[in-house]
């Protein structure tokens, strides 16, 4: 699992105001495939607002969707899924969401795509 | 016969004993959830205070199927030590086979990179419990 070609987390900065957001996030499995953990962090988020996202390709089992999921725990809160990503598989990924109300300066929504290893 | 909603019943209630080490740190704690059914609900909280914010999950509603995972990131001072429990209320019986695990960990790498991609970190996991049937 070393070859992996882009690794880290892209974070969704909002804007003051916003109800609803969508971002796009482009997805490289690297050269490996692997059991990829897709998680939303949220942080500050307000309860009650909805998160969710899909890709745009198929392949990896289960497809890579998460339907729309309530905020249920404030101020952290992290939701997602599990799914068998092949090798060199790319694709674009929506997170998308509602706001129960307008979020707090310091909101931030993270697409995590992780896996899981044992030091 | 009319089919009627099944309503979801504790099926599942562990703990784990959660040791934070000589040094204060952002952890992950997620629960994933292998074949539980949809509606399913899975809670957790831990006996201690001290992180921020606190280890506290609410049940929150399974969304999806075959695997599921939730949680919360919290603030962990030194020496922090408590039990972490999570409940499983479950749409009917967990079908066989079927898993709920409390992973425990932190990222390998954290980046505030504005470029426009993102591939799989390293989740180093320090604690681990996993139900089965």
């Amino acid at each position: 699992m070393n070859n992996l070609k882009i690794k880290h987390q892209e974070r969704l900065n909002l804007n003051a105001g916003d109800i609803q957001f969508k971002f796009d996030v482009n997805y490289d499995q690297g050269s490996e495939a692997a059991e990829v953990q897709f998680s939303l962090i949220c942080t500050n988020v307000p309860l009650g607002s909805t998160v969710g996202f899909s890709s745009n390709t198929s392949g990896p089992n289960p497809p890579i969707v998460l339907p729309p999921t309530k905020v249920i725990t404030y101020p952290s809160f992290i939701v997602g899924m599990l799914s068998y990503v092949p090798a060199n598989y790319t694709a674009v990924i929506t997170v998308a969401g509602d706001f129960s109300e307008p979020p707090p300066a310091n909101t931030s929504i993270d697409l995590q795509a992780a896996y899981v290893a044992v030091q | 016969m009319a089919l009627k909603a099944k309503k979801p019943s504790l099926a599942w209630k562990a703990s784990m004993l959660y040791l934070q080490g000589p040094d204060a740190g952002q952890v992950q704690f997620t629960i994933q959830c292998n074949n539980i059914p949809k509606g399913s609900t899975i809670s957790m909280s831990a006996d201690a205070t001290g992180p921020v914010p606190p280890i506290a999950l609410q049940p929150t509603v399974i969304s999806t199927y075959p695997a599921f995972a939730t949680g919360i990131i919290a603030d962990v001072p030194a020496g922090y030590k408590s039990n972490i429990n999570f409940e499983l209320y479950c749409v009917g019986k967990p079908p066989a086979g079927s898993t709920v695990s409390l992973v425990a960990g932190y990222t390998s790498q954290q980046s505030s990179d504005s470029t426009l991609h993102a591939g799989p970190v390293k989740i180093i996991v320090v604690a681990e419990v996993t139900i089965t049937n």
